[in-house]
């Protein structure tokens, strides 16, 4: 709809302003969360920032190495390629959850209490982003023609002159309840680790069942998407949260 | 904090050149770099101040305040549709 927005004579994308949008208020949650596990809010802040540059580092990293053999073929371009754009999602994600790992490591805190803390902004911020999507274009629905249907103009990234399935927008929707859910989860729970396997799961399912109705090129992994594949393995991940063995590895690392 | 003074003035100076680094659009990519140092080096400062008890000075409270501004405004400008581009990578790998 708008990829673009343009401010004086710059032109910036839609979706990095509702990013940082999203990161802001993540961050903002974090301040009343961290006080669960009673942790300082520098300490969560820095947490998140160690997040964040991990996940620039992992989505870069893995961008070259998924464009590897593009890169050499045509080094000329290689170097403007990677200086103006290219990041892979999920190296992003792992990326950010391994440097949120590291200041935990570095400074001797309990992970697991953090990445649950992290959860509702990450929720949060996901919601944001999804909002980007849409504006984007990317990510779209199949041909609809219900109530709440969106057409994109001529030129935009997907078809025009038909409906589509809003899914971007479920997606935000569905994320924005649930960090509202997970607010109450985290404010309930008595086990650390359980609200991060309630979000891997509750995020893992929705995404499973939402991928049914986008229709954007995506890649495919026999009948399944790629992210409805990942979401399975994200469902089991959540699933040993909730059964605890996580939580217990980490203690005996810790005892260690 | 003595020891720490060289880091604070290098957080400082990365924190610059990375807010800098935005006008010059195709070396925004060297902004994000000199903003995640510049960070890194004042989280350093800033969690060092904490367990050693110390109150880190202006500088080093400059660099952490310039290197989040200059690590935003770099990922604003930089920024694409990065699950989608991912999305795109991997269709490129098994289509």
């Amino acid at each position: 709809m708008y990829p673009l927005i343009h401010i004086f004579q710059y032109t910036i994308p839609t979706f990095g302003v509702l990013f940082l949008i999203g990161t802001g208020c993540g961050f903002l949650l974090a301040i009343p969360t961290a006080k669960k596990y009673r942790i300082t809010t520098m300490d969560a802040m820095f947490f998140g920032l160690f997040g964040i540059i991990g996940g620039i580092i992992g989505a870069k990293l893995l961008y070259i190495i998924v464009d590897l053999p593009n890169l050499i073929a045509s080094p000329e371009t290689a170097l403007i390629r990677l200086a103006t754009g290219g990041a892979v999602f999920y190296g992003g994600l792992i990326g950010g959850i391994l440097g949120g790992f590291l200041y935990t490591r570095v400074y001797r805190l309990d992970a697991i209490k953090f990445f649950d803390i992290a959860v509702p902004s990450l929720a949060l911020a996901q919601a944001f982003g999804r909002i980007g999507c849409f504006f984007n274009g990317c990510c779209y629905g199949i041909p609809y023609d219900g109530p709440l249907a969106v057409h994109y103009p001529v030129g935009a990234y997907p078809p025009s002159g038909i409906g589509l399935f809003p899914a971007q927008l479920s997606e935000s929707a569905f994320l924005f309840i649930l960090t509202l859910v997970l607010m109450v989860v985290l404010w309930k729970s008595r086990n650390p680790g359980f609200t991060t396997g309630f979000y891997l799961i509750a995020a893992g399912i929705f995404r499973f069942i939402n991928e049914f109705f986008r229709s954007d090129p995506r890649g495919i992994i026999g009948f399944l998407s790629t992210s409805q594949f990942i979401s399975l393995i994200v469902i089991a991940f959540g699933l040993l949260f909730i059964i605890k063995i996580p939580q217990t590895l980490y203690q005996k690392h810790l005892k260690n | 904090m003595e020891q720490y003074n060289n880091k604070a003035t290098a957080s400082l100076v990365l924190g610059i050149v990375s807010l800098v680094s935005i006008w010059f659009s195709y070396f925004t990519i060297i902004g994000i770099i000199c903003a995640i140092i510049g960070l890194i080096f004042a989280i350093q400062i800033r969690k060092a101040g904490e367990l050693e008890g110390f109150t880190p000075n202006g500088m080093a409270t400059a660099g952490l305040i310039l290197n989040i501004i200059g690590l935003a405004l770099c990922a604003l400008v930089l920024i694409a549709c990065v699950a989608c581009v991912g999305l795109l990578g991997t269709a490129a790998m098994f289509g």
